[in-house]
This record gives C-alpha cells, sequence and structure tokens, in this order.
C-alpha cells in the first residue's frame, strides 16, 4: 500500500518530550515530509501481552487490505499506476476531490498544522485510501480527520 | 560616550569601583589619560584590575570600536545618561552601563517579571504564557530573561495580545540566544518593548553572565512571580535580588513532591506570595486598577455531552490521544470531532502530534 513508518516515543521519563524534540529536529523537514503514516504505539505491559482475547487474524486483514487494493487497481485502469500514493498532480483533483465545506476546513487545518505542499498532498492520499476502506466513492471529513490523526511529525508545529 | 564605552566593556572590573574612579578622576575620558601611577594612587582597583585597566588601555581601539557600535542598531546608554532606568539606578551594583535594542520599559508603567525553569513542564509553560497574556492584556510590562521554557512562554503570551515584553539577557543584545527564541527576538523588535542587556554587542553567553541578568531582571520590575523552579535553579537567583532589592515576590504553587515546584513551594514556605488565581494576584499587587471581574472561561460555555466526557479527561498535562479513548469509552472519530470543536473554542490545545491538554 504506502510506505509506513512507526516511531517509537518514550514519555515515561521526564524529559522524553524534548529528547524526542532534540532527535527530530536533527532530521529534516524534507525527509519528515515524505513519511505517510506516523502511528504511536505503546509498550506492551505483560498482562496485556497474556491476555487471551483473540485478536484479528491476519487472513482476515489481508482479506480487506486485498479488497483496497482491487478498488485501486480498477479505478487508475489505463493509467500507469495502481495505488493512491501514487496519484500524479494532475490528477488529484480528479481522485481526491473535497467538496466546499471540507475544502474550507482543510483550509483552517493547513494553517494550524503548518502543512507544506507536500504533505497536503500525502494528506489527501491517505484519506482517498480510508475513504476506500470504507467503501466510499468520495473523500468525507471524517476521512480527512484520521489522515490528519495519522500525519508524520511536523517540528514546525511544535513550540 | 566613546571613553564611557571603553570603560563600560571593562566588566571584570566591579561596576562601582569603576564609577568611583572616574568621578574622581572627572569622567572617563581623564581617566583614560590619566598616568598609571596616578590612577593606583586613587587606591580603588585592585592589583589585578589595575592591570586589566591598563592593558586595555592599550589595547583598546576607541575609534574602531565606537564605529563598530554605531553601526550596529544598539544604543549604549552608560550610567550617567538621563535616559538611564532609575530602576536600575537604586539597586546596590547598578551596571556601568546598558545596551538596548528597541525600547525601555516605560517607567510610568507598572512591570512584572515572570521567571522559572528551562525545562520546564507544559504546566509551567500554559501558565505563564496565561500570565503574560493577562499582564500584557492590562497594559503591564512584562520583563523575563528570554530563555527557553517558562521566559519564552511569558514573552510569547505577552506578545500574543499585542503587548509590550522586555528581555534582559546575558549575552550581547545583538545575539538571539537561545535561537529558538528567534521569533520572540524578531516580534519584540517589531516595535513589541525590547531587549536589554549590560554586556557588549557580541558578547556570547557565558554561565557567569546570567545571575549578572537576573539581579535586572528583577531590579527592573515591580512584581517578580516565578512559575517553576526546581530546589536549585537560576530563578531562585532572581528571587534573592529580587528580596535584596525589595521587590513582591511570588511563586505558583505546586504539587507535593513535583520536582519542578519544590523551589517554587519552597519560596512560599519562606513568605512569598502565593500565586494561584490572577485575579487575587492583580488585586494584591496593586499592579492594575479594579475592573469588574471578568468573564472567565470558567463560566460555563455550552458544550455537546461528547465535548463535556472529553475535556472532563484532560488536565494540564499533555494526554496522549488513545489514553482519551480509554477513558470516555468513545471512539477515535468522536473523539477527534470533540477536541477539534474544543479546539476551536479555544479550551484545548495539541501541544505535541495527538498530545491535548487543557488551555488556560
Amino acid at each position: 500500500m504506502q510506505n509506513q513508518q512507526w516511531i517509537y516515543k518514550d514519555f515515561r521519563s521526564e524529559n522524553g518530550q524534548e529528547s524526542l524534540q532534540n532527535t527530530i529536529n536533527r532530521v529534516s523537514q524534507a525527509l519528515l515530509d515524505r513519511i505517510d503514516l506516523c502511528v504511536e504505539t505503546a509498550e506492551v505491559g505483560f498482562s496485556e501481552m497474556h491476555k487471551k482475547e483473540e485478536s484479528e487474524s491476519s487472513a482476515v486483514i489481508r482479506k480487506r487490505v486485498e479488497r483496497v487494493h482491487r478498488i485501486q487497481r480498477e479505478r487508475y485502469a489505463g493509467l500507469g499506476y495502481c495505488f493512491n500514493s501514487q496519484i500524479t498532480g494532475a490528477d488529484m483533483d480528479r481522485f481526491c476531490h473535497l467538496d466546499a465545506a471540507c475544502e474550507r476546513r482543510m483550509a483552517q487545518k493547513y494553517e494550524e498544522y503548518g502543512f507544506s505542499a507536500r504533505t497536503y498532498n500525502r494528506t489527501l492520499k491517505l484519506a482517498r485510501t480510508l475513504a476506500d476502506m470504507d467503501g466510499a466513492g468520495n473523500i468525507r471529513w471524517e476521512h480527512l480527520e484520521e489522515a490528519i490523526f495519522l500525519r508524520s511529525p511536523d517540528k514546525k508545529y511544535w513550540g | 560616550m566613546k571613553y564611557e564605552y571603553w570603560m563600560a566593556s571593562l566588566h571584570q572590573i566591579n561596576g562601582n569601583r569603576r564609577r568611583q574612579a572616574c568621578e574622581i578622576a572627572g569622567g572617563a575620558e581623564k581617566l583614560y589619560h590619566l598616568p598609571e601611577k596616578e590612577i593606583e594612587k586613587l587606591h580603588i582597583f585592585s592589583e589585578n584590575e589595575l592591570c586589566c585597566l591598563c592593558d586595555s588601555r592599550r589595547h583598546f581601539d576607541l575609534e574602531r570600536e565606537w564605529g563598530k557600535l554605531e553601526e550596529k542598531k544598539v544604543r549604549f546608554l552608560p550610567f550617567s545618561h538621563r535616559e538611564y532606568p532609575e530602576k536600575l539606578r537604586e539597586i546596590y551594583d547598578p551596571p556601568y552601563a546598558i545596551y538596548v535594542c528597541g525600547k525601555l520599559p516605560d517607567p510610568a508603567k507598572k512591570s512584572v517579571a515572570v521567571v522559572g525553569a528551562r525545562a520546564c513542564s507544559e504546566y509551567g509553560r500554559s501558565v505563564a504564557r496565561m500570565l503574560g497574556k493577562t499582564l500584557a492584556g492590562r497594559q503591564v510590562q512584562v520583563i523575563s530573561g528570554m530563555a527557553l521554557g517558562v521566559d519564552s512562554a511569558a514573552h510569547a503570551g505577552a506578545l500574543s495580545c499585542g503587548g509590550d515584553t522586555f528581555a534582559v539577557l546575558g549575552n550581547g543584545c545583538d545575539i538571539c540566544y537561545p535561537r529558538s527564541s528567534g521569533n520572540i527576538y524578531r516580534n519584540i523588535l517589531d516595535g513589541h518593548g525590547g531587549v536589554i542587556s549590560e554586556l557588549a554587542p557580541g558578547t556570547k553567553p557565558l554561565p557567569y553572565f546570567f545571575p549578572m541578568r537576573n539581579r535586572m531582571i528583577s531590579a527592573l520590575s515591580d512584581v517578580v512571580v516565578i512559575v517553576e523552579a526546581r530546589e536549585k535553579s537560576g530563578s531562585l537567583i532572581t528571587a534573592d535580588c529580587a528580596l535584596e532589592q525589595g521587590k513582591d515576590i511570588y511563586a505558583v504553587p505546586g504539587r507535593y513532591q513535583d520536582a519542578l515546584s519544590v523551589g517554587c513551594n519552597r519560596l512560599i514556605e519562606q513568605g512569598a506570595g502565593i500565586l494561584y488565581d490572577v485575579e487575587s494576584f492583580l488585586k494584591n499587587t496593586n499592579i492594575v486598577e479594579q475592573r469588574k471581574k471578568k468573564e472567565g472561561k470558567t463560566d460555563k460555555l455550552p458544550l455537546e455531552k461528547e465535548e463535556e466526557l472529553v475535556y472532563g479527561s484532560l488536565d494540564l498535562s499533555p494526554k496522549f490521544i488513545n489514553s482519551i479513548i480509554d477513558e470516555t469509552d468513545l471512539n477515535l472519530l468522536t473523539v477527534l470531532h470533540a477536541l477539534d470543536a474544543l479546539k476551536r473554542k479555544d479550551l484545548v490545545q495539541e501541544t505535541f502530534q495527538n498530545y491535548f491538554c487543557k488551555k488556560l
């Protein structure tokens, strides 16, 4: 699908946030911009590891991923690419069209988070994938909201 | 002026002694031309200081150094200058001269210093920002040291509502240190206050300049507020100076055993004022004319049920969105919606990607 990246944060120490910031400050923003997804994961505790609860099996997840892949392949048939992450700039408006309300709200978010053109487009593509998983034809606000939640770390926003 | 500048550049020598020598000699210019023997006869300087003074007379290129200073947009105010702040004149060891970029604090207005830890918590940052904003909103000048953490937050708060704020630095006032405060530095110089230092332009920050700077911060203000301080903290030096200079000291209390609040709690134990409510602080210190009680955020704004739930699960230290989801038993989208709405109502801030806390 899209390249994914997990950055592990340790917030247990008092200076966790600061040391993480120091680390990320050394990484160029252009590199950070190229990360599609960022999910913070907590350490798995002993009791959680030993939970007997049945979790979703990989086979089920695989089916879901394949379904979304199929949707994308059909949509991009004949265009020379087959995944959302590859949508070209010229096709952006065609496949990641936002209605007026969504666009207005995205404009606010763009300011708030200091997106770059690159991160903005990446967020739209990610929202496209979320919409596909939902089986939705058009990107809705909730997809955008979730895509923003999964955005890559941005140092401009901290302070 | 050139000679005054030469004299001011000798910060290895005690300021009071320099002033005394100049008075006796009849000005810095006369002292510059006085033979070494004569200066020795004044019995003011120690051997080392005399050595340093005479050395600098040989090496200090008056014309060139003065030319360099004039090129920079820095105002040079020696002790004898009429614009030299009265408040600084009054202290025990006033700086021989100060350098100013931008404005000087208006003596007709009240000033409050807001200082604290560099490695502060989000709580300290929020309190400092809120204090800066509230004070500046009431035409009080906010003075601080532009350091990371509390100091910067106080400046930022004051700037956010267009108030005047003054930064006293432990390095030359043409250098922005720390660099991360660049935005604040430029905003201050953009007509919202001034940057003050007793060190010549171009002086790099050194550890022992900072205690010197702290005495100026307290000297320039009427009240000193310490937001967060560890048991051993530079902010406590500011408090000590304030005590010596007879200023009011207020400390923001912290929780039992919070390492970052030990210094503050101890100050309160020793008799400093406690700042737990801005309105009563303003009333007790008499720094602003009392107005009728302003409508606070605590006066209930209408919140949706989910917003209420999410808001209730937050406090002043940032919380990761997953914990909010766990605590409220709502799904991700509902929580995101609620947080978005709360952000727009200015009740919540995102301090870090997907970390949220209440806004003061």
